[in-house]
């Protein structure tokens, strides 16, 4: 007999009167007896693990509303004393000439422009390859996969030699160019996407006298939309959090990501640490919306989409 | 009025006008350059022209360069110039004698190994429990999930305030009468580093695996339950099996973190110890200098040659454990 079975069995008395039971464990489909102990022991730890996450998070946007006075004695009482001064200070305090507001700009100029160049270029790779069968297809998949799975490092050195060489350091060309790769896991992701579109809708449309051009955009690309939110979100995320690119080739131009880090090196020691919790707060909101906006939609992508290597 | 006759008519009709008639045979190009074959071949080509460019340039080309470079040495007089195998030579001279170089590549093993067999199956099993919608599921996937896309820097404030002795961990201590451990000073500081990639990492395949997961048929799973199958059975005797090359993929992917520990050391402790080395950050730390960039490129490739064979046999033998299933 199963544990369902005994499960179901088993008198519901003191169990359906506990409503944490019935909130929690008791809630999970499929959780018969011998696995009560097991799903309360999954979901404690969950809740630790989220309050490992949650707390320093808290004590950031808790210190970010400190004067400096308050936040050098207490770092642990809740206060407010400083109210949203520190969010108006920050956005005005500069980092290599620029403030932070000046940064947001940068990054969303910088973040704009490298999602749509990387959704452009992953489009029309993916598309390309998973729907038309040409000379040289095979060889191009190959080289794209094994330069995935073979990790050769220390390329950094003569990817900068080249930018240099071809004029693109300190230029948001550059940057976008970097960024605009069409082969990847975007390109893996999307290739599948359009893999799984029936051709038959291009058929019907060749049939009415559309060109491959048309076709792509006006049949295949409204279809991907979903999978297309989909990267185009999570690159979002990875763009906006990007560090290195910046750093090497977007000195004079400094996005949230790595004007954060300047101002925290400088005011590591300075009374007026809270402007820096203010920052780090305001350069995380952004993606937490996009993310908590889209969530959904990647989720779905994810579950239709899959990855196999 | 009579109709004139065609041949009437073309002979008063000027020269020029005459000329497609006249010129109709030779029409073959014309038909070419508007078959199907060649405008699906234009297509294609338009459309993968410049992602091919982008990656000769970035991926084949800077591969190529890194390999020339480590024959190479910047004089600043002379500027670039051939020096052989010197390169390699200097670098195991210095793996001889620096421990501090030996040090860095533990670090580095050591954080592949952690990404491999800690974060990775921690992942694959909170995943799992995901799917099998844990009560506040969806606000567990959501709150694990943030660390991935939350800025390394906000990630590394975030903590290691709450590890500073004047920190969450000294009022913990303070409980108990204690003085707190300096967690970001040596010899801890390599072990703090480690807890953090794990704090901070768990989440980071949690979509792509939750999706891959869900993805499994439930008529599967349902007649599995009905079997008498357990969690664990269900987890490891028919998912894993099922979402193999997803998990073979991540996993390579988590091996790959010899190269991919970067920052973590560097925002965490602001500065740059020989005890928190890892191979990536030392490679950042010498990419733009024109010297250093020699050695950084040399140190790479000497990487590649030894790990590269190992990631590939690893992957070779994870495929052939279990069949690729397709549903």
């Amino acid at each position: 007999m199963t544990n369902d079975e005994l499960s179901q069995m088993r008198p519901v008395g003191n169990k359906s009167k506990n409503w944490f039971y019935r909130h929690t464990v008791g809630a999970v489909k499929g959780a018969g007896a011998g696995n009560t102990i097991l799903y309360t022991v999954v979901f404690v730890l969950f809740i630790v693990y989220a309050l490992v996450l949650l707390i320093p998070f808290g004590w950031i946007l808790l210190n970010s509303f400190k004067d400096p006075v308050d936040f050098g004695t207490d770092k642990w009482n809740i206060s407010f004393s400083a109210g949203f001064s520190n969010y108006v200070e920050a956005f005005n305090y500069k980092v290599r000439g620029t403030s932070v507001f000046g940064m947001y700009l940068n990054s969303l100029l910088v973040v704009g422009g490298g999602v749509a160049v990387t959704l452009i270029s992953c489009t029309l790779a993916s598309y390309t390859m998973a729907k038309y069968k040409f000379r040289g297809r095979g060889i191009i998949y190959n080289i794209v996969i094994i330069s995935m799975m073979v990790p050769i490092v220390g390329t950094l050195p003569a990817q900068y030699r080249l930018m240099q060489n071809l004029g693109l350091v300190d230029n948001i060309l550059g940057v976008w160019f970097l960024y605009s790769g069409g082969f990847g896991f975007n390109f893996l992701f999307l290739y599948a996407y359009f893999k799984s579109i029936s051709w038959t809708y291009a058929e019907a449309a060749q049939i009415d006298g559309a060109s491959d051009f048309r076709i792509f955009i006006e049949i295949m690309v409204p279809m991907a939309k979903p999978a297309l939110t989909a990267v185009g979100v999570l690159t979002f995320m990875g763009l906006w959090s990007d560090y290195q690119t910046p750093y090497f080739y977007l000195n004079s131009m400094p996005t949230i990501a790595l004007g954060l880090k300047d101002m925290s090196d400088q005011l590591a020691y300075d009374p007026n640490y809270p402007l820096v919790l203010a920052t780090a707060i305001t350069a995380t909101v952004p993606i937490i919306i996009v993310f908590c906006l889209f969530q959904k939609t990647i989720m779905n992508n994810m579950t239709v989409g899959g990855l196999k290597g | 009025m009579q109709e004139a006759t065609v041949e009437e008519t073309l002979s008063q009709v000027p020269e020029t006008e005459q000329k497609p008639v006249v010129k109709k045979r030779k029409r073959r190009p014309r038909k070419f350059f508007k078959s199907r074959k060649f405008r699906r071949n234009l297509f294609v080509i338009s459309m993968l022209a410049y992602p091919v460019l982008q990656f000769v340039i970035m991926w084949a080309f800077v591969n190529v360069d890194s390999i020339i470079m480590t024959f190479q040495r910047y004089d600043p007089i002379e500027g670039w110039r051939f020096v052989g195998f010197q390169n390699y030579a200097n670098w195991f001279e210095r793996f001889r004698l620096d421990p501090a170089f030996k040090i860095m590549f533990v670090n580095s093993a050591l954080h592949s190994v952690v990404g491999m067999f800690i974060i990775f199956p921690i992942c694959l099993i909170v995943s799992y429990f995901l799917c099998r919608k844990i009560p506040a599921s969806g606000f567990f996937r959501v709150l694990f999930y943030l660390p991935s896309i939350i800025p390394l820097v906000v990630l590394a404030l975030g903590f290691s305030n709450m590890i500073k002795v004047d920190g969450l961990l000294g009022k913990l201590y303070e409980g108990f009468n204690a003085q707190a451990p300096d967690l970001l000073v040596p010899p801890k500081v390599r072990w703090t580093i480690f807890g953090f990639t794990i704090w901070a990492g768990i989440g980071g395949n949690l979509l792509l695996l939750s999706g891959t997961i869900k993805r499994v048929p439930t008529e599967v799973l349902e007649s599995a339950r009905l079997d008498g199958v357990g969690t664990f059975g269900e987890l490891f005797k028919i998912i894993i099996p099922m979402i193999w090359p997803t998990l073979v993929t991540l996993f390579i992917m988590s091996m790959m973190g010899i190269f991919t520990v970067v920052f973590q050391p560097l925002f965490l402790t602001d500065k740059l110890m020989d005890e928190t080395m890892t191979l990536g950050l030392w490679i950042f730390n010498q990419a733009t200098d024109k010297s250093g960039s020699v050695q950084a490129a040399t140190l790479g490739i000497m990487t590649t040659v030894v790990v590269a064979p190992i990631i590939l046999l690893t992957r070779w033998g994870l495929d052939k454990m279990f069949a690729n299933i397709n549903y």
